[in-house]
Parts: C-alpha cells; structure tokens; sequence
C-alpha cells in the first residue's frame, strides 16, 4: 500500500467513526428530547386531571348550598361564595404542591436533554433559579403542608431531582445521573399513581351526591311542571356526563377511537388508568437510560410518548 | 402510620360504601317521589361524607392525621346506623333495602374496628 493509500485509508476510517459517533450522539439526543417532551406532556395532563378533581369539589358544594337553598326557605342563596378546601379531594394548596412535584420532574428532564447536547449544559438562569428556589423548600420541609396527605420522603426526592440541575456540572454522564434519579422519580410517581386512584373514587362519591340532588330536584319539578322538566333533565345529564369521565371507568366520550388505534393497550381505558399508565412510562424511560442501551431508550421514551398523547387526548369540558 | 390491618381495614370499608352508593344510585333512579328521594339523598350525602374520611385515612402519610381521620370517622358510625334504620323506614324492596343496610353495617363495623 502506497503512503498516500495508507493516507487515505486512516482519513476514511476516521471520517467512518466520527460519523458513527455523530449518528449516536444524534439519536441520544433526539431520546433525550423526546423524553422531556414525555414529561412535560404527562405534566399537563396530570395537573388538568388534578384540577378537575379540584373543580368537582368546587361544584359539589356549590350544589349542596344550591340544594339547601332550594330546600329550606330560610337557606341564603350564595351565587358567588367562595369554593372551601374542607371536604375537597385535592385543595388550592394541595393543588399547587402536585404542580411543584411536576415542576421538579420536568426541571429534571429538561437537564437531561440539556447534558445530552453539545456546549453549555446550564439551563437558563429561570430555570435554573426555579430549581433553586424548589430545591431550597423541599430542602427546608416546607413543600407540603401540614393538612397534606403526601409521605415526607416526596421532599427528599424533590430536594434530590432539583439538585441534578443545580449541580450539572458533576452529572456529566446521562446515565449516571439517570441512575441516581430512578429511585426517587418512582417514589414521586407511585404517590401520585394512588392519589389518582383515590381521586377517582372520591369523584365518583362527589358525583352520586350530585346525582341525587338533581334527581331529587327533578321529580320535583315533574310533580310541578310536567314536560317542562325535561329540558333540566337533558341539562342535568350534560352536567353530570363531563364530571363522570374522570371517575375510576370513566370514558372521555369526545375521543373518537383513533387514539386507541395509535394505542392498543389504551383501549377504552378511563382517564385514571391513562394518566398511571403515561406516569409508568416515564420510570420506565427513565430506567432504560439508566441501563443505556439505545435500543431500550428508544422503545421506552417512544412508549412514553405515546402514553402521555393518549393521556393528553382526554379533553372533556366539566360544563357543557 | 396505621398499621397492615388498619390500612386494610379502610380499604374495605371504603370499598363497602361505594358498594352501598352504587346500590343507593339504582334506588334514586327508580325513586317514587321526590319525597323519596330526598330521604335518599340525604343517606347518600352521608355516606359521602364517610368516603371522603376513609380517603383521608387512606392517604395519611403520618400518625396524627390518621387518628384524626379515624377519629371523625368513629364519630360517624352513629350516623351510618341511623342511615340503616331510615332506609328500613321508605324502602319497600326488601331485598334491595337489606342489601345496602348490609353493606353500611359491615363498613361501620370496620370503622369500629380502626
């Protein structure tokens, strides 16, 4: 071989490798992003869920004042008090820590994507500064508050996931700060996987005393009114339709059977079962890149993302 | 934190009031009178009220929120017998009236139980 092919011959082989290197990085990012975009999908369909839940609990005691104002002559009629965190699912405070545990797993997430591309691996100062400020009061105790129902070890895993992106200067490697994250981004999703579940029943509760207070009001009106009353009776069940989609079965009846095409496993599941399953894609994501095996990387964010689309689809309006 | 039998315990009270409300929601829908089902209602209000405890307890990640709960819900059991004794009183399927009443006795008992 002459020096020149010898020459060419080491040039090629080089050119070879970098581009193989290059089309690694490349699919390792195009994951790493896909995985951010998973959890932040999750994010939004996990605090729509969870805001509806807060919003049933609004309109259940909206009907018992209007059901004891229909019933009692001497009961105020109260059209605009105030919604009350007592005997509500999930309050206004336990509402905005729920947004503040997806706050630290979608920080978390946008770190990763940022590690896996080249140059400065820093989030933006925002960001970096709402890392901070969470981290510094999951790291003080005063995440949750005291009425809350969530274990104390969800601030250490705040604490914890925040802290890949204050500190990502010593999380160099995707898969070892992957790794040192799987633990605590299972615990924060097991909580919310029950707090789903529980969600769901006391919904379904909300709604049968909702139920009961219109049936009771609409025999009434029949005993009144006759035929006028079937015109409430249609009302009442648009009502009463939009909230039992987010009961333990229910059915998003506004989304066509598509979604399910794109998801087999999703078929006809409610919108709890949506919401736990896109939650398990992303502990499974998460793991895979723990593990780094592309293939695996690529099939479980995939999986995530398809997950957290059928999770998103779930669109039903509370009022008609 | 309650413990193993505790928490198993409110599982299944919780899981016999929700039985008791779906069988409440086929009696309100089949309902005579308005009269009925106000009576109805209220009973159903009732065990509302236990379920949203049961969940407290439930969820309660530590000691004092559990006795709190467990507490409230004790209280409650007093009530959910005389929701038995009303539903005797305006439901002429016995059968169907026996069925609810066996579900609420078996969920007070449990709460006893806590």
């Amino acid at each position: 071989m002459s020096s020149r092919q010898t020459l060419l011959s080491i040039v090629f082989f080089m050119g070879a490798v970098a581009l193989c290197g290059c089309s690694g990085l490349t699919q390792m990012q195009d994951s790493l992003t896909k995985f951010d975009d998973g959890a932040h999908a999750v994010a939004i369909a996990q605090m729509r869920f969870f805001d509806n839940v807060h919003r049933i609990g609004c309109e259940q005691q909206f009907y018992q004042r209007a059901r004891d104002f229909a019933s009692s002559a001497g009961a105020p009629l109260e059209l605009g008090a105030r919604c009350t965190a007592a005997g509500n699912p999930i309050s206004s405070a336990r509402l905005r820590t729920r947004q503040q545990l997806f706050d630290a797993i979608t920080l978390y997430a946008d770190q990763l994507q940022a590690l896996g591309a080249p140059g400065d691996q820093a989030l933006t100062d925002h960001l970096q500064s709402a890392a901070t400020d969470l981290n510094q009061l999951a790291t003080d105790r005063g995440l949750i508050t005291a009425t809350d129902t969530l274990p104390g070890n969800v601030e250490t895993a705040v604490a914890a996931l925040t802290r890949v992106v204050i500190d990502h200067r010593r999380y160099t490697d995707i898969k070892a700060a992957a790794q040192s994250q799987q633990a605590n981004l299972a615990l924060v999703v097991a909580t919310l996987k029950r707090e789903n579940v529980t969600s769901a029943i006391a919904i379904d509760s909300a709604i049968g005393t909702m139920r009961g207070a219109m049936t009771e009001a609409l025999l009434a009106g029949r005993e009144r009114e006759r035929e006028a009353v079937a015109v409430d009776v249609v009302l009442a069940r648009a009502h009463l339709q939009a909230m039992q989609a987010y009961g333990q079965s229910g059915i998003d009846e506004s989304v066509d059977d598509s979604v399910d095409a794109a998801s087999p496993a999703l078929a006809g599941a409610g919108q709890v079962a949506r919401l736990n399953l896109a939650l398990d894609g992303l502990v499974s994501a998460n793991d895979a890149l723990a593990r780094a095996d592309s293939g695996g990387v690529r099939a479980a964010v995939a999986d995530l993302v398809a997950r957290a689309r059928a999770a998103q689809a779930f669109k039903t309006a509370l009022t008609p | 934190m309650p413990t193993t039998a505790q928490y198993q315990g409110v599982i299944d009270a919780l899981a016999s009031i929700r039985l008791a409300e779906s069988a409440l929601d086929d009696l309100l829908a089949t309902a005579s009178g308005s009269v009925q089902a106000h009576t109805l209602n209220i009973i159903y209000s009732q065990l509302n009220g236990a379920v949203t405890l049961l969940i407290q307890a439930q969820m309660a990640a530590d000691d004092a929120i559990f006795t709190q709960a467990s507490a409230s819900l004790k209280a409650q059991a007093a009530v959910l017998q005389a929701s038995e004794q009303a539903l005797q009183k305006i439901v002429a399927d016995v059968g169907h009236a026996a069925k609810i009443i066996d579900y609420i006795a078996k969920a007070a008992a449990l709460i006893a139980a806590l």
